[in-house]
């Protein structure tokens, strides 16, 4: 598939729907994840889901996605890196499965540009009331973190880990700055996003000449970024800080924060990908069959490696009394691995399950699209195919050697 | 072997049913683009069937052991099924609902060995004591992880308040305390009732053709046991246990679940769900005035949503949310009953809603764990995968407005809360 400029900063890429009952288009735009702004845009893309000048009103729009067969929009803000990205989606049947022959795609197009480009506004700010509300919906989603335990405690140990960071500027924002935000003050972060940000299209549909020249002239006249993407920028390796929280729950969490003691080169990404997926990244990783199945120390221990942060994250889900044992076997468990035997079927078999599954990347329509924005960002542009390659050729060796550059920084513990 | 080849006009599509020599059913969706399949290997018994015959001999079991059963069944003598997948790459899980037990997984090579490993496991039971013992130490903490969940908590906070005998409104996972009384002779004797070849299904979709599932369950070398299994229906009546209750949790907002115990004259239809789930969402959907008013006036956030919770011999709507001001999110849902209860449906929300409703059901034939997964649900409800789409059509505004003056009755209506420990 080709990626193609299509203006300043902006670049579209169609993406092969043959096998899918839906097309999808997304319009990422991604900016430095600076605190002063962050929660200016987590209050953004709710606002800008409510509706736009043609549909005036959050259940106008509804009975309008409702009319196009149930068509998906939605507007999310995440954080990739040292990045941002305000991510507009949105997913609707084909035409050929309309009944009333529509062009459901053309539709499509017009609505995402609708809300993109022609918000409701007043007074050169967007509308009061409408802030005011989702100011409060993000308030309650901020103080509803806690509700989910697991995530909780990720988070937390997140934030002793990253600490000031671009990494960790939160992704919903700042409670204390909900309200500093004003409808004038938010409009001024729209039209900075809409022209100075890296705009990535992905469109998951046949390609199509017509959409190309709508996303083309709707973004005409933009100047260049006055930023790019930033690179991956690793945390500095501390003392092991370890934090304990006490909360009345059922089950005691645990997390733990590693770091890479230096950027991985292209070829040891690979390898991480296959390490970490030994340790923990799998139901036969050493995690998994050890800590959980043998020592019966947890319900669940898993690890994951962020490529664009590089750090390895472990949580798991423990008795209270058994969190410190859990720790240690987690410690162990990567002791084991960088100093210890790694036999062949091991690797092997990791191997068969990544290969599996970056064959299953063109399954799946959000899984594609998620798969070449990462590219985007990391500023490769690898297909799944490229990358099984890789996976292939990683050695036992190579896998001892990235796991050795892991350093604990943050143990996080969320017990009684 | 007998065949049967079921097609859908407005997808365009087909897929076989086989009924093999061993009473094994098969059903294999083609859908040659894919690269994987998904593959779902399944047995119509959940944590609802509690009671049943065997050849006429009565069983009553404690609240789990169908879940209990699925995390044993990938284990036999020489290990356990990941181990065996893991040789294969295939990404392999097990899961229990309410009405059924599912071996699941997706691959995209080796799926002749997959099958195998599949086939095998699932129908070779082996307990033993010390597994059982051990077993039931894994399960305890998973019920203690769902124990801090507060949606978990409502729905069945909401269930038992609305059932007094139907074992729905007993956690899939049973107690801690119901497991104890598991015994390897207990599951010996429901894996002989409802894992022989007769009583399941192995339901395949993606890049996978009739053959290679007929090679894999003849490689199996199943024998046709026959079991007369009865699952014996619950006798429940109309009222309910409670009208309202309430628990504290370390959350930062107060969860509130409304929940209706609707009337049940024999078995639930495909219909009667469907238009429930019209209903629903008419109510409380996101062009509902319901949802928008209290969206605005900040009674509810982005959480609020409505349900049909139903089953073969159970029907229930369930409207929950997080709210800061529960009594009047419950005032304001008994307002909008009694307002689309006089006035009726329109001919427009039903248009637009049913439109939705289309969409969403082709999306559901694109994905092929969806597809796999969909077959079988259905095959238990003695549906096709198309039925819907097929009832779908016929449906008319006077079914739905006949249905909805049966619904929403107050005096069969559980409110269950789960407020934050502050207050």
């Amino acid at each position: 598939m080709e990626r193609q400029t299509i203006q300043n900063n902006v670049s579209l890429t169609f993406l092969p729907s043959d096998k899918f009952k839906r097309n999808r288009i997304s319009i990422s735009f991604i900016v430095p994840n600076e605190k002063e702004k962050a929660t200016m845009y987590a209050v953004l893309p709710t606002l800008m889901e409510r509706g736009y000048e043609d549909y005036p009103d959050m259940c106008t729009f509804s009975r309008k996605l409702n009319a196009m067969y149930g068509a998906d929009f939605s507007a999310t803000t995440s954080v990739v890196g040292q990045n941002r990205v305000l991510r507009f989606t949105m997913q609707g049947i084909k035409n050929q499965y309309c009944i009333n022959g529509e062009n459901l795609l053309a539709e499509m197009v017009d609505v995402m540009l609708g809300v993109i480009f022609r918000p409701c506004t007043e007074d050169g700010g967007f509308i009061a009331d409408w802030m005011e509300v989702e100011k409060v919906k993000l308030r309650e989603e901020i103080e509803g973190e806690i509700n989910e335990k697991r995530g909780y405690c990720i988070k937390n140990a997140q934030r002793k880990f990253f600490g000031s960071s671009k990494n960790g500027v939160e992704r919903l924002g700042y409670l204390e700055d909900i309200d500093t935000i004003t409808p004038t003050a938010l409009y001024d972060c729209y039209r900075q996003l809409i022209s100075d940000s890296i705009v990535e299209i992905m469109v998951t549909a046949e390609e199509d000449e017509t959409i190309k020249d709508k996303f083309a002239a709707a973004f005409a006249g933009r100047k260049a970024a006055s930023h790019p993407v930033l690179p991956v920028e690793i945390m500095p390796q501390t003392q092991v800080q370890t934090y304990s929280e006490s909360m009345d729950i059922v089950q005691g969490k645990v997390c733990l924060f590693y770091t890479v003691k230096r950027p991985l080169t292209e070829d040891e990404r690979y390898a991480m990908l296959v390490a970490s997926a030994i340790y923990g990244g799998t139901a036969s990783s050493r995690l998994f069959k050890n800590v959980r199945e043998k020592q019966s120390l947890c319900y669940y221990c898993a690890a994951a490696y962020n490529g664009f942060s590089g750090s390895m994250r472990v949580d798991s889900g423990v008795e209270h009394h058994n969190c410190e044992k859990v720790i240690e076997a987690v410690q162990k468990e990567l002791a084991d691995l960088i100093g210890g035997t790694i036999t062949q079927q091991e690797i092997n078999e990791t191997k068969l399950v990544l290969l599996n599954s970056l064959d299953a990347v063109h399954d799946g329509l959000h899984g594609l699209e998620a798969w070449y924005l990462n590219e985007a960002i990391r500023g490769t542009w690898t297909s799944p195919e490229q990358v099984k390659a890789k996976v292939e050729a990683v050695t036992e060796q190579q896998i001892r050697n990235v796991l050795g550059l892991l350093h604990l920084n943050v143990v996080y513990k969320l017990t009684k | 072997m007998e065949k049967q080849i079921i097609k859908s006009d407005i997808l365009k599509e087909q897929y076989s049913l086989i009924k093999t020599d061993c009473g094994l059913t098969i059903a294999c969706y083609p859908m040659p683009r894919h690269n994987g399949i998904h593959a779902v290997f399944a047995t119509k018994f959940g944590s609802i069937n509690r009671r049943f015959t065997v050849d006429g001999e009565k069983y009553e079991i404690p609240a789990g052991v169908a879940h209990f059963l699925e995390h044993k069944m990938f284990e036999n003598e020489d290990g356990d099924a990941f181990e065996k997948f893991a040789k294969t790459g295939a990404n392999a899980n097990a899961f229990t609902s309410f009405d059924k037990t599912c071996y699941i997984f997706s691959a995209t090579s080796n799926i002749d060995a997959s099958l195998d490993i599949l086939l095998s496991f699932v129908t070779q039971p082996y307990f033993t004591k010390e597994t059982v013992e051990k077993e039931q130490g894994i399960i305890g903490q998973e019920i203690k992880m769902y124990d801090d969940s507060a949606s978990w908590r409502v729905l069945f906070g909401v269930l038992e308040g609305l059932y007094h005998n139907h074992t729905v409104k007993d956690d899939i996972a049973g107690s801690v305390e119901s497991i104890a009384e598991i015994t390897p002779e207990m599951l010996y004797k429901c894996a002989e009732a409802f894992y022989s070849p007769g009583e399941m299904i192995l339901s395949v979709a993606g890049n996978i053709t009739e053959q290679q599932l007929v090679d894999a369950v003849e490689r199996a070398g199943f024998t046709a046991e026959k079991h007369h299994v009865v699952r014996e229906q619950t006798e429940e009546p109309e009222d309910i246990v409670y009208s309202e209750k309430s628990i504290k949790m370390p959350i930062s907002l107060p969860l509130v679940a409304v929940g209706f115990k609707e009337k049940v004259d024999g078995t639930v239809t495909a219909k009667q769900g469907i238009i429930g789930d019209i209903i629903i969402d008419i109510l409380t959907g996101s062009t509902s005035e319901l949802f928008n008013k209290l969206y605005d006036s900040n009674v509810v956030n982005g959480t609020f949503e409505g349900e049909i919770f139903a089953g073969e011999d159970y029907y229930s709507s369930i409207i929950s949310g997080e709210s800061a001001d529960p009594q009047l999110l419950v005032s304001e849902i008994w307002q909008a009953i009694d307002k689309i209860k006089e006035n009726g449906i329109t001919q427009e929300e039903f248009d637009i809603s049913k439109n939705a409703m289309y969409g969403s059901m082709v999306v559901d034939f694109e994905n092929v764990e969806e597809v796999a997964t969909s077959i079988v649900n259905q095959y238990f409800k003695g549906n096709t995968v198309y039925n819907s789409l097929e009832i779908f059509k016929e449906i008319t505004l006077e079914d739905v407005n006949s249905q909805l003056k049966t619904m929403f009755n107050k005096d069969r209506c559980t409110v269950f809360t789960a407020y934050p420990m502050e207050a």
